[in-house]
């Protein structure tokens, strides 16, 4: 099949929304969809036009089971993250001295994240966001064999009430893409990035944040002030 | 709050509230939860006639938001949108995966009378456009389209259920969401 034609990839991501592309198909479409923004978007597309539909759907009100289930769920998840920002103490104690560089600091937490928990994969970019006192205020790492994105709040603020940082990488070429919104206090984030964004990552320069309004830029571009830079170092 | 002003939760709300909860705001999550879930239970009910696996997809879902908070923008439609894209797709999911270990394909007693194309064409309200547009197809054509979309059924289950041949159907389907399309876009 020919997926450079749009007609084409416009009928698949249409029945893959309504849902009658499936089996192989479907799973071969959804590969598809994850290396091709062009894909991607025509689905996005789609599920614009189409799943408006669904408000015309009577309101059932689930049971209450459903969301203790939930909560229960989500609860065990955060537990593990709060667990995990123990190992950030030492850096804390560190930024008293005050007196070591940047990449020395970022390599030396590199080493506590990874040698207490042994199950956890290395990371081989990493970035650290600090504030004009050099205080550390985020640490980025990422993994290109796994793609996941690891962003850890160690003294970062929210914004203003109804802004939010949003990270960005800078590839080598063309425009700045969105990596998410960043935690907040002493929380973690962790997401797994597309196949195409860690292409972009591998080779990308560095990251920035900006002020966003709440949700994120809504352009998919960075449309507040560019607050934050830091340079990716490869391990 | 009362679920009547709970379903009149507009975007900016839902907005916020989606931000809070990417930054682990458990509260704003809950109020999330409270102001789509009626929603979206609806959605999954009519993919998945199973109250239990309904309920599954339901919690998978948003367990999944949970975590994927910070995925949304605005390409993806409005969070509504985003939402039921998300339901939908698990229940969809889930509904494949029973069938293939059931192997047999259930009737259609239980199906929401709400879902039939022509009461579907009176209520969407919301959605003129679209409404316009579906009202363009043929009945057949729109009756195809709709049974695919709110039941997830295949191709081969719309045949069986039309009592159409297979190939029909599909070839249906497509020109109707080409000229669905073409509709859109003028």
């Amino acid at each position: 099949m020919n997926y450079d034609d749009p007609k084409l990839i416009d009928m698949l991501a249409a029945e893959y929304v309504v849902g009658t592309l499936h089996g192989r198909a479907r799973a071969r479409f959804t590969r598809l969809m994850q290396g091709s923004a062009d894909v991607q978007k025509a689905v996005w597309r789609w599920e614009r036009q189409l799943h408006p539909l669904a408000a015309t759907l009577a309101p059932t009100p689930p049971p209450a089971r459903v969301w203790s289930t939930i909560e229960r769920r989500i609860r065990a998840d955060s537990k593990s993250e709060s667990q995990a920002t123990d190992f950030w103490t030492p850096l804390k104690r560190w930024r008293l001295w005050g007196a070591l560089s940047t990449a020395v600091a970022i390599l030396l937490a590199v080493s506590l994240a990874v040698t207490p928990v042994p199950q956890a994969p290395a990371p081989d970019r990493i970035a650290q966001f600090s504030a004009a006192d050099d205080q550390p205020l985020w640490l980025i790492s990422a993994n290109l064999t796994n793609g996941t994105l690891r962003a850890r709040a160690i003294n970062a603020q929210a914004a203003q009430l109804d802004r939010v940082h949003e990270l960005w990488m800078l590839p080598e070429s063309g425009p700045p893409r969105s990596l998410g919104l960043l935690p907040v206090g002493s929380e973690v984030r962790e997401l797994t990035l597309p196949p195409g964004l860690v292409a972009l990552l591998a080779r990308a320069s560095g990251l920035a944040i900006s002020l966003e309004p709440a949700g994120g830029s809504p352009t998919g571009q960075p449309t507040g002030p560019v607050v934050y830079t830091a340079p990716l170092l490869s391990l | 709050m009362t679920s009547h002003q709970n379903l009149l939760a507009d975007e900016s709300t839902l907005l916020d509230l989606l931000a809070k909860t990417a930054l682990r705001d458990r509260a704003a999550f809950k109020r999330l939860y409270d102001s789509t879930a009626p929603r979206l239970f609806a959605v999954a009910r009519n993919v998945l006639h199973e109250p239990t696996l309904a309920e599954d997809a339901l919690q998978d879902a948003f367990v999944q938001v949970w975590h994927r908070a910070t995925d949304y923008h605005a390409e993806r439609g409005t969070v509504m949108t985003w939402l039921t894209t998300i339901v939908r797709y698990r229940a969809i999911d889930v509904s494949r995966r029973q069938r293939r270990d059931t192997s047999s394909f259930g009737d259609s007693e239980t199906a929401d009378p709400s879902t039939e194309p022509d009461l579907l064409a009176e209520s969407l309200e919301h959605a003129t456009e679209l409404r316009d547009c579906l009202q363009r197809l043929s009945a057949s054509q729109q009756h195809s389209i709709t049974l695919a979309f709110f039941e997830g059924l295949t191709h081969e289950e719309v045949a069986q259920r039309v009592g159409t041949p297979m190939g029909t159907i599909k070839s249906r389907i497509r020109r109707g969401l080409s000229r669905l399309r073409e509709c859109l876009e003028s």
